[in-house]
């Protein structure tokens, strides 16, 4: 019967310990949670505030400005566009042929 | 444990008192011990069933938690605010979206040196001034505003004053990233993210409950593309106002739209009186010439005339005080189709007589012109058209003076008329990807073809040569309206057409209001001296934009040859069987 008792006592004090631990675990985790939320909330809004900037940024009329500061690029016109059936044949693979073939290929406007 | 140690111990102690007492008093022992017993085991299945049960919910809680990790993994979404939803243009660019702002209050009675107080934060705040933050000061109240909506700089200004009883509140403002360029689509709201004019106002309350953004039609590519092209027209033409309107044919989609002068829907109190006016869906105009379209349509598909049939356009025609001439007189009768190419009045009134004041009536109806459109936005105007449609009526209506109706509904019925005859209600919303747009059947394919045959010939040689874009087949008709309000004397100019013509896809319609001609135009402002060029280069530019690929115009322009009405009557009959225009 001593016996008994001590196991039960040893086992009650092993789960209390046990749970003790685990509810101080959870708490943890929970404020972690929480902590994590809150970063979430923070850089979703950060995110809204940032996508509402880039909507600015990508104004066409600053666009436009910039393109005009920084590249050399013209209005486009319809002799600009050219489909691929009005690209010259290749050339046949003989010899040089390979050269001619590939700049033809990159050369083409797209 | 309970009942086996009571079970194990018992038997020996009830012997042993069995043997010291009474037989009265031992049946009355063992009688008490019976009840006792009794009484322990009931408890102890009561203290069972509860302790198995909380071992059951453990297990259940432990292994298979899907409910309660389900509301841990909610806590993030829930905690972002319900904020105002997004206005998105059709690639989903942002034109309208809430952003969180402080707001500053005082408690005004918590305020100590009130002037001293009004002066610090009138230093913070260069909006206000220190007389009119006093002013606020003096009222005593618990709670005033001071400013709402401060920006970061101000909020960290006022904050370092540390002055007490101004507090901040968190607050959010609606702001549109694309300014002025929307700003009569998207419209704005107030102070508070209420809706006032605009999407903002025709779908206030499902921006305030829904959570994702409502996505419209327009593209701010093109809309840029039509607002630079009609602010440099309005300035070259020394215009009053302007506006442009681009229309996809095969569904009502409104690709762009803008009206001249414009506003900042970020400070829509600062706009000058006038600028919040959309001129495309708010005002009704007599639109001129650019009705003949509609007319010629109504003769061919009611089968009044054909397009080689002539009307006599010898001589002016006298209604009372009224009388209807042309601008470039022939002095003889015209086919249907130099009716359209030469802009005759007399030929159209004629063929307007000839279908009568009824028909004209019901095509106009049908054509959606009588009615206000509808456009999902709060400015709509109403059509104005004659109360008694007499005979003079039906006449100045055929070359489009009479009848006043928005551009907007304008566009979509010329649209109907080009597209094979499907009339598609005009909508600033994009559909869900696979729902078909609806439509009516108003008029049938082959008068749609040949309209398109007319546009595309005016545009080729004559009053639209201007509007004329290399390799996009323009087609379309020009409009020198007469103004008839007001003592002076000024034009609406417009031009309203369509592209590519072999197989239109969109309908620009560019109208400017009182222009000035200039040398370039020899002092004339003529629909098809001023408004036709606008025209054609807006189209260059949006038509790439729009995917529109250029073709060889000589190849397609051959094709309409079949319709070429020649010199007579008979000759109508030759295209009626061919169906190759297309």
């Amino acid at each position: 019967m001593r016996k008994r008792t001590i196991i039960a006592i040893v086992l009650i004090g092993t789960l209390v310990a046990g749970l003790y631990h685990l509810k101080q675990q959870v708490q943890g985790v929970e404020r972690r949670l929480a902590g994590v939320n809150q970063a979430i909330a923070r850089d979703r809004q950060a995110i809204h505030v940032l996508r509402a900037e880039w909507a600015y940024l990508i104004r066409p009329s600053r666009l436009a400005r910039l393109s005009q500061r920084h590249l050399k690029l013209q209005r486009i016109t319809p002799n600009h566009i050219r489909t691929f059936d009005e690209l010259p044949e290749r050339f046949a693979p003989a010899g040089k042929g390979k050269r001619v073939g590939q700049s033809a290929k990159t050369g083409a406007p797209r | 444990m309970i009942i086996r140690l009571s079970a194990s111990c018992k038997p020996e102690r009830r012997v042993r008192r069995l043997a010291v007492r009474r037989p009265r008093l031992e049946w009355f022992a063992a009688q008490r011990l019976e009840f006792g017993r009794n009484r322990l085991v009931v408890s102890a299945a009561l203290f069972a069933i509860a302790f198995g049960g909380l071992g059951i919910r453990l297990v259940d809680v432990a292994l298979f938690n899907d409910g309660i990790r389900q509301h841990l993994v909610h806590a993030a979404g829930a905690q972002t605010a319900q904020q105002r939803a997004e206005i998105v243009d059709r690639n989903g660019i942002i034109l309208a979206t809430t952003l969180p702002t402080y707001s500053l209050y005082a408690d005004a009675k918590a305020v100590q040196n009130r002037q001293a107080a009004a002066a610090r934060l009138a230093r913070a705040l260069p909006d206000l001034s220190t007389a009119e933050i006093h002013k606020q000061l003096r009222t005593n109240r618990r709670f005033v505003w001071l400013q709402r909506h401060l920006t970061p700089r101000q909020y960290q200004a006022v904050n370092s004053l540390g002055i007490p009883g101004i507090y901040m509140r968190a607050d959010e403002r609606r702001v549109y990233p694309h300014g002025r360029l929307a700003a009569h689509i998207v419209g704005f709201t107030d102070v508070d993210g209420r809706g006032l004019a605009g999407i903002e106002r025709k779908f206030d309350a499902m921006l305030g409950k829904k959570r994702n953004a409502v996505r419209l039609t327009i593209d701010v590519r093109l809309q840029h593309i039509l607002r630079e092209e009609m602010k440099s027209a309005i300035q070259r033409y020394r215009a009053k106002k302007g506006s442009a309107l681009l229309l996809d044919v095969r569904s009502g989609e409104v690709m762009a739209m803008v009206s001249l002068p414009d506003f900042d829907p970020n400070h829509p109190t600062k706009a000058p009186t006038g600028t919040r006016f959309n001129m495309n869906t708010l005002g009704v105009y007599e639109m001129g010439s650019t009705f003949k379209i509609l007319n010629t349509a109504m003769a061919l598909d009611a089968g009044i005339a054909r397009l080689g049939d002539r009307f006599d356009a010898r001589a002016p025609i006298r209604v009372a005080s009224h009388k209807i001439r042309d601008y470039h007189p022939r002095g003889r009768w015209l086919s249907v189709d130099e009716i359209f190419v030469y802009s005759s009045n007399i030929g159209s009134a004629k063929m307007a007589l000839a279908a009568g004041g009824k028909r004209q009536k019901a095509f106009l109806a049908r054509m959606g012109l009588l009615s206000p459109s509808s456009i999902e936005l709060p400015e709509t105007g109403l059509p104005l058209s004659p109360r008694n449609w007499r005979p003079i009526n039906t006449m100045t209506i055929s070359f489009g003076h009479g009848v006043a109706v928005t551009p907007i509904q304008f566009g979509a019925a010329i649209a109907a008329t080009v597209n094979g005859g499907m009339l598609h209600a005009p909508t600033l919303i994009k559909r869900d990807a696979g729902r078909a747009p609806e439509a009516t059947q108003v008029l049938s394919e082959d008068t749609s073809m040949r309209i398109r045959y007319l546009m595309r010939r005016n545009v080729i040689r004559g009053t639209g040569r201007r509007a004329a874009v290399p390799g996009y087949l323009v087609g379309g008709k020009t409009g020198s309206a007469d103004k008839s309000t007001g003592n002076r004397k000024g034009i609406l100019s417009s031009f309203i057409g369509a592209f590519p013509m072999h197989r239109p896809r969109y309908v620009l319609l560019v109208m400017l209001d009182e222009p000035k001609g200039n040398k370039e135009t020899s002092y004339k402002a003529t629909g098809g001296l001023v408004a036709a060029p606008t025209f054609a280069r807006i189209v260059q530019r949006a038509a790439p934009v729009l995917g529109v690929r250029p073709v060889d115009e000589s190849a397609h322009d051959r094709r309409w040859a079949p319709f070429k009405p020649g010199s007579g009557v008979h000759r109508v009959a030759s295209f009626r069987t061919n169906g190759k225009g297309r």
